[in-house]
């Protein structure tokens, strides 16, 4: 990979975060019902208290270019503002508290439904009409097109209700058990619902995805030459059609990456996962605009690196985007 | 084994399988002809019926021989390099009754495992799309050295050395040993496939159109090399083109398809001075001077029949100038002259009605052919 193609997408995502950083800036001065009359909260503020706090807040000044000007320079210093619900916190202390669990869910369920999906469905449309092929697609049109509340709903009701082998909600259990085990142990079973939950559905959205991508693959001529070849069966797949099928599928994985993160929201919210999705939640509720701005700002910016990243794979995969 | 006596008498097939590096196969006759198809039928099943792309076509192929095979297009020429090594489409099959027997050995009955035996070791093919026949994200070289390593059971070294011997054998500087399909030119990639289609020393070389995708002078530099290596090499080529200056220059015998069928086959040399077949008179008649005009074969009025329903009799019937009663009720059948020239076609076998159905029988041309033949009632077509 060259240095030139490098240069060239970390500017394109440089200019995205600023595009974003702008939008977040429009967006939430254009919002219904202003910030100072939700931070007061009280009909009858005298416009002496009213106007000190538009002064705090800086909504007394203009907004471009002032206002502009100063929410540029926070949020270069990553300073995103206080929270109006958990007082006393900064936004930045709010979000990194809860951007663990989500990571951890939504890292996770990529990882597990990326290697799942995608060998399920270079599989299925390797051998097209076999049973794999036949169970494999009907299955992950139905996981494909379910939300995830309806997938995680009956996994609670069965898996943690009805058998109780794993907890319905939450992180961790009241008064866990100690140690780096136990711990590790009580973790993994409140994550193992939420887990399966993303990852059920995004196994089936990639394989569906995977399936024709590599059923557009074999009938390239390369891999007749490689059939022509002699090549065993399984070798033609892995070491031919799979790495060009491959190529569409970093793209498409990356472009997904905002639903899954939305998704993941609504998994969280189903199993009641302290991640970002239940602050969402709570942030909407509770109109704290500075935490879902800060929100907004993450979920953004972590989509345009997981393109930045899927550019620079792809640029690893694919010696054509070389030059 | 077989009686000696039925084997190919050329004194020459012998020194030219011994060159191989490899072993015959275990099953092999090594007093059998090279390759010897008989009655290949191919068909393409669709919702509406069988698609019977190749319907009864029989030939031989020795060793060192270049047979080229033309036809326009949709005949069915590819259909059957395919059958070969049986990489047809999905909806392809090849029928009861056909043979291909390679060594004595017939590749029908095989398996598809028990095939992988053959393909590339035995045959190998050069295909039309100089572009696409090359995996692009898998360096030239080793895609040169994998049926090496893989098939030949060589390591990792000296699979690679051949890879790049085979390079410098169709003239790839070492150099560029290292590059990518995208980073080559078309006429490299193609050369880069040949070099590949050499790797594991094939019997039998098959190249489907290998220089149409190409301009005019780098299809040139790819058939003389070609032609060179097929010299050097002692290799058995059938060269499937719709060019056929290319078939005159380069091949040994002609095959002229025409919608499945076997119209004409013979050596070059009779076959395009003195063409029997009203179908390959066509074909040559497009091309006023071989060696120099390269318009193709579209030029012939009408087109080919419909493969599904094919008509009754000479399929060439609702195309031909000399079309007779009994040419849209009977299959022509094919006769072989004493010049080694078969032909099917209705205009040889009135003369001798008994000689129907026979493969050898020796008929003269009827003055119809003889007419046919002349460049007066070519002019009048
Ligand atoms: N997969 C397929 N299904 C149905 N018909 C096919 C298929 N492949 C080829 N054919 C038909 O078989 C005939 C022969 O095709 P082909 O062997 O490619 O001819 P050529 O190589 O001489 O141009 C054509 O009429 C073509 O339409
Ligand atoms: S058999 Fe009849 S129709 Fe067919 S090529 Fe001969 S003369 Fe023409
Ligand atoms: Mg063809």
């Amino acid at each position: 990979m060259s240095g030139h193609f490098l240069g060239r997408k970390l500017g394109q995502a440089a200019v995205t975060i600023v595009a974003i950083v702008l939008l977040n800036f429009v967006l939430f001065r254009l919002m219904p019902g202003s910030p100072d009359r939700i931070l007061l909260r009280n009909p009858n503020a005298t416009p002496e208290a009213i106007a000190a706090i538009r002064e705090r807040w800086g909504l007394d000044k203009p907004l471009f270019p002032d206002q502009l000007v100063d929410y540029i320079a926070a949020t270069a210093r990553f300073d995103l503002g206080d929270s109006f619900k958990f007082r006393g916190q900064t936004v930045g202390d709010v979000i990194l508290d809860r951007v663990g669990p989500t990571v951890l869910l939504v890292g996770l369920g990529e990882l597990i439904s990326v290697i799942v999906g995608l060998a399920i469905g270079a599989y299925a449309g390797w051998k097209r009409g076999g049973v794999v092929d036949r169970v494999g697609s009907s299955v992950s049109l139905v996981l494909y097109s379910m939300p995830y509340f309806v997938i995680g709903m009956p996994l609670i009701v069965i898996l943690a209700a009805g058998l109780g082998w794993f907890p319905t909600s939450g992180m961790q259990d009241v008064g866990a058990e100690t140690g780096f085990v136990g711990g590790l142990v009580d973790l993994a079973r409140h994550l193992a619902l939420p887990l399966l939950t993303v990852s059920l559905g995004l196994i089936g959205q990639y394989s569906i995805l995977m399936r024709s991508a590599i059923i557009e693959t074999r009938s390239e001529d390369y891999i007749t030459t490689a059939r022509a070849k002699g090549l065993p069966d399984g070798r033609v797949l892995r070491r031919h059609a799979f790495p060009n099928a491959l190529l569409p599928m970093v793209t498409l994985i990356a472009i997904n990456f905002g639903y899954v993160i939305a998704g993941a929201i609504t998994a969280e919210i189903v199993f009641s996962w302290p991640g970002l999705g239940t602050l969402t939640i709570t942030a909407l509720s509770a109109r704290d605009y500075p935490v879902l701005q800060g929100i907004f700002l993450l979920v953004a910016i972590s989509v345009v690196i997981a393109n930045l990243l899927a550019d620079l794979v792809y640029g690893v995969l694919d010696p054509r985007v070389r030059v | 084994m077989s009686d000696p006596a039925m084997s190919d008498p050329r004194d020459d097939a012998v020194p030219v399988r011994g060159r191989r590096q490899w072993d015959l196969p275990k099953q092999a006759d090594p007093t059998a002809p090279l390759l010897e198809v008989r009655d290949l039928r191919t068909h393409f099943k669709l919702d509406r019926g069988w698609v019977k792309a190749v319907d009864g076509v029989s030939f031989n192929l020795a060793d060192g021989e270049a047979l080229g095979l033309a036809g326009e297009s949709g005949c069915g020429k590819t259909t059957t390099a395919l059958s070969m090594v049986r990489l047809l489409p999905e909806n392809g099959r090849i029928r009861k009754g056909s043979s291909i027997k390679l060594f004595g050995i017939d590749l029908v009955p095989k398996t598809e495992r028990q095939l992988q035996r053959y393909r590339w070791r035995e045959i190998s093919i050069v295909f039309q799309g100089a572009m696409n026949a090359l995996n692009p994200v898998i360096r030239v070289r080793d895609q040169i050295a994998e049926p090496v390593r893989v098939r030949l059971g060589q390591s990792e070294t000296s699979s690679r050395k051949r890879a790049l011997e085979l390079l410098d054998l169709v003239g790839i500087p070492s150099r560029r040993s290292d590059a990518y399909p995208h980073e080559l030119s078309g006429g490299m990639r193609q050369r880069a496939i040949i070099a590949m289609a050499l790797a594991c020393d094939p019997a039998i070389v098959i190249g489907d159109e290998p220089t149409t995708a190409l301009d005019a002078m780098v299809q040139a530099q790819i058939l003389q090399l070609l032609e060179q290596l097929r010299r050097d090499l002692g290799l058995s080529l059938m060269l499937i083109t719709h060019d056929l200056s290319v078939i005159a220059e380069t091949c040994d015998r002609a095959l002229i398809m025409y919608a499945g069928k076997v119209a004409e086959e013979g050596p070059v040399s009779r076959v395009f001075t003195a063409a029997r077949h009203p179908y390959t008179q066509k074909l040559l008649g497009a091309f006023p001077n071989i060696r120099s005009d390269r318009r193709t074969l579209e030029v012939i009025p009408g087109s080919p029949p419909d493969l599904l329903n094919p008509p009754p009799g000479c399929r060439f019937a609702p195309r031909c100038q000399y079309v007779m009663p009994i040419c849209s009720e009977v299959v022509p059948p094919e006769i072989t002259f004493d010049d080694g020239v078969r032909v099917a076609c209705h205009l040889y076998t009135t003369a001798s009605e008994g000689a129907i159905g026979s493969q050898t029988t020796t008929v003269e041309p009827t003055a119809a052919t003889a007419a046919a033949a002349s460049p007066a009632s070519r002019a009048s077509a």
